[in-house]
Parts: structure tokens; sequence; C-alpha cells
């Protein structure tokens, strides 16, 4: 099977990267403030 | 796995104060307040590592692409400024006032220390002008070296307001081992900014160029050629780009980045293409032989070296030649045994440079608005005009390097991708990040 990143342009990818960078920052946040 | 391990790194160091924070900083408050904090908390460390994320830094920018370190820069900087928008607001209802003797971990009050507040709202405000400015730089058409001086003093000042508000304002910042932490990141961001402004002209002092030609190609658009003066010059790859300062001190912000077109095989001569289109290009024309010149780089990532794919596609848009042809250059000079084609796309025929260099075999010129007398292909670089170049086996097989307009990469890239050829057989510099 293919790699699905494989399959996307370099600004797809980046895009990807700046989503899952935010979403885990959000993440500690909220292991932040639930603590 | 370079660009996985630099956003671990990134993760590490944006999230260490807030977890140290959680460790150190007592028991948690309602809700909202933990959430006000913890986003201030990010924003700052965020703002912080916007320095390290400047494009100035070869073992992030080489690793990933100058293009695509830009466009995280600039994207982490208005999720920071989302956070610190909302940092403030989140602790309405919490009452203010001095540490009270039954509270020693600062759980029930927020300061209301004037220093303190001050400087968080001078740092908001201009956090947020900033990034606006940042945005719309390009409509507001600023020169290009007010522009830098501007960002950088403007960021320096926002880091120092946010160390103060922190440390002085903040529940987990005046916790002694977060106070330290914070002075070491600022410390650390402070320094990338001396590292770029003093330390690297003092090396570049230490080793000064000449210019030895400026060539006209074409109407508006030269060749600066320039040789090293007493040292080796520069170790680059062909198709990355460099720092040009010409005939101004190495500590002022005269220095524009551009893609170098000569090969290494050459010899030490750098030679760059240079497209008229601000301040520093509109007068390359005026620049004389023998003017002391400076160059910082090598930059980027777009470099053909030691891949096995046994064909080379160089697709350029306009002045998206230069790092292309520094690559046709080094593969004509060292007996490259991969195929190569160019595709070269122009708007008008006095627009082609170095049309007697790059010859007719195994190059496709492309006009938009061609002459009548025009034999080539005309139109734009798209996916129709790339099926007509290059096989199917071509596509799936070869390397395809592209540079030029963001809208032909996007559709060159996108068509590549449908007809198969895997990401990591496209590579890419592009001169606009948004």
């Amino acid at each position: 099977m293919t790699n699905p990143i494989s399959r996307m342009s370099l600004k797809r990818r980046t895009s990807l990267i700046i989503w899952a960078v935010n979403i885990i920052l959000c993440l500690t946040l909220v292991f932040f403030v639930l603590r | 796995m370079k660009p996985f391990f630099l956003i671990l790194v990134y993760l590490f160091a944006v999230t260490l104060p807030l977890i140290l924070s959680a460790w150190v900083g007592g028991p948690p408050r309602q809700f909202h307040q933990e959430l006000a904090s913890g986003l201030g908390i990010l924003a700052f460390s965020m703002i912080l590592m916007e320095f390290i994320l400047s494009g100035r830094f070869k073992a992030i920018s080489n690793g990933v692409g100058m293009d695509v370190t830009m466009r995280f820069h600039q994207i982490m900087a208005r999720t920071a400024l989302v956070f610190a928008v909302l940092h403030p607001f989140l602790y309405q209802g919490t009452p203010t006032g001095g540490q009270r003797p039954w509270d020693p971990t600062r759980q029930l009050t927020l300061t209301n220390d004037f220093s303190a507040l001050s400087t968080g709202i001078a740092a908001y405000l201009l956090l947020a002008g900033l990034v606006v400015m940042a945005i719309g730089r390009t409509q507001l058409d600023y020169k290009y070296e007010a522009w830098r001086l501007l960002h950088g003093i403007g960021a320096l000042l926002i880091a120092v307001l946010l160390l103060h508000h922190t440390v002085y304002g903040g529940r987990y910042g005046s916790e002694p081992v977060m106070t330290w932490v914070w002075l070491v990141m600022t410390g650390v961001a402070a320094g990338s900014l001396l590292a770029v402004y003093v330390l690297v002209p003092l090396w570049q002092k230490a080793r000064p160029w000449r210019v030895a030609s400026v060539t006209q190609l074409t109407p508006k658009q030269w060749e600066l050629t320039v040789k090293p003066e007493g040292h080796r010059g520069l170790d680059y790859q062909a198709g990355q780009f460099a720092w040009l300062n010409v005939g101004h001190s190495p500590f002022s912000m005269k220095e524009n980045p551009f893609s170098i077109c000569s090969a290494p095989a050459s010899g030490a001569e750098v030679s760059f293409m240079i497209k008229e289109l601000g301040d520093f290009t509109r007068t390359v024309g005026q620049i004389e032989a023998g003017t002391v010149a400076y160059v910082d780089g090598p930059y980027g990532n777009l470099s053909v070296d030691g891949r096995t794919e046994p064909g080379v596609a160089l697709i350029a848009g306009g002045v998206g030649l230069a790092p292309l042809l520094g690559i046709l250059r080094q593969m004509r000079l060292t007996g490259d045994s991969r195929k190569v084609r160019v595709i070269y796309g122009n708007r008008l025929i006095d627009q082609i440079a170095y049309r007697e260099e790059l010859g007719e075999q195994d190059v496709v010129y492309v006009l938009s608005e061609p002459p009548e007398t025009w034999q080539g292909e005309t139109g734009f670089i798209d996916a129709e005009l790339m099926d007509r170049v290059f096989s199917e086996k071509e596509i799936s097989e070869w390397l395809f390097v592209m540079c030029g307009p963001s809208i032909m990469m996007d559709i060159v890239e996108d068509h590549l991708i449908k007809k198969g050829t895997p990401s990591h057989r496209i590579l890419s510099e592009r001169f606009s990040y948004d």
C-alpha cells in the first residue's frame, strides 16, 4: 500500500504538520488545565 | 527523518515551560484561570521559538527548506497571537491584589502590580501590531531593510516585555525554576538575533568578496558574479541560495536572498541571477566591478546531489531558472550521466535568459505571450504540457525540480502526484510563503 503522505504535495504536507503541531499544543494545554 | 526530529525538538521546547509549570507551580485553580495561564505560557514559548524559526539557521532551513521553515514561522506566530489574545480575558472574575498570607501559592488572586501588568499590555499590543504588519507586508510596501529592522526590534522588545510580565506578574513564572527557564529561553532567542546581526557579519567582514562582473541578461534580469578575496569562497551545492550584500557594511540590513546560478564545479566565483523587483534589484545595473560584497550562505535544500533517479526534470518559471541553471551547469560540468530535460516558461520572448547556453536539445521554451513567429510551446506550464514533454515512465521514475511562481508549482506538483510521482521525488523552492 502506498504511504498516503507520499501522495501529498509539499503544501499539504506542511499544512498537515502545522495542524498536527497545533493539536499537540492544545492537548498539552488540556493536560495542564485538567491536571 | 530530519523534519520529524526538528518537529519533536520544537514541540519539546514549546511545551517544556507548560509541563514544568504544572510540575512546580502548586495546586491548580479554576478551569478558566488555568486555561488563561496555560495559553499565556504557550504563547510566550512559541514567540521565543519564532526567533529560531526565522530562517537563518542552516540546521533547520537546509533540512526542510526555507519556504517550509518560513511558512511554519508565519502560521505559528498567528497561533501564538490567538493564544495571547485569549490569555487576559479568561481571567475574568478572578480577585486581584497582593499575595494573601494564607495563600502562599497565589491560588486565589491575580497580581495588580502595575509594572508587571503594563509590560504584558505593551507586549500584547506590540505582538498584534507585529503580526498584522507581517501579514500585510506586501500591501504596505515597506523597504525590505526597514521591514527587517522593525520586525527584529519589535520581536526582541516583545520577548523582553513578556519576560518581565511572566516573571513578575505570573503565578508560575515567579517560581524560581520557571524564572530560570524563561531567562534561558529568552537568552537563546535574543542570542539568535545577536548571531544573525552581529556574529555572522563579523565572520563575513573577515571573508569579503568583490564583484567580478555584472551582465545584463534580459531587459530586467542580470547576472552578478562575485569572487572571494583572500579566502576559499562558498562551499555550496548547485541549486542553493545565499544572502548577498553589495557595497554596504556587513552590519547593515542591506542584504537580500538570491539563488545561485553558477555551479560549484566552475570554481570559486559565485553568480546570482537577479530580476529587477525591489529597491536593491532595480540598481543592480549600476554596480561596478570591484565593489565589495558579502555572502551569507548557502541556504536551501534544492539539490540533486546524491539522488539516484535515472533522469532530472528542471521546471522553471521566469527568474526561477536561477537555481535550476546552477544544477544544469553542475551536471554538464561534471559529466553527470543522468538524463536531464528543462522546461522554461516566460511571458515574453525577450525575457528568456541564457538561451544560447541552455541550447535547444532537451530544453522546452514556453511563452504565454509569444510573438507571431514563435514556433515553440505556448501558454503556461500546466498538466497538458507536462504530459507532452514527459512520458509516463519518466513521470514515475525521474526527479522533478521546480522553481517559479506559486501557481505554476502548484499545478505541476498536483499533476505529478496525480500521475503517481511520489512526493519525495518532487523538489521545489518558493519565493513567497503564503
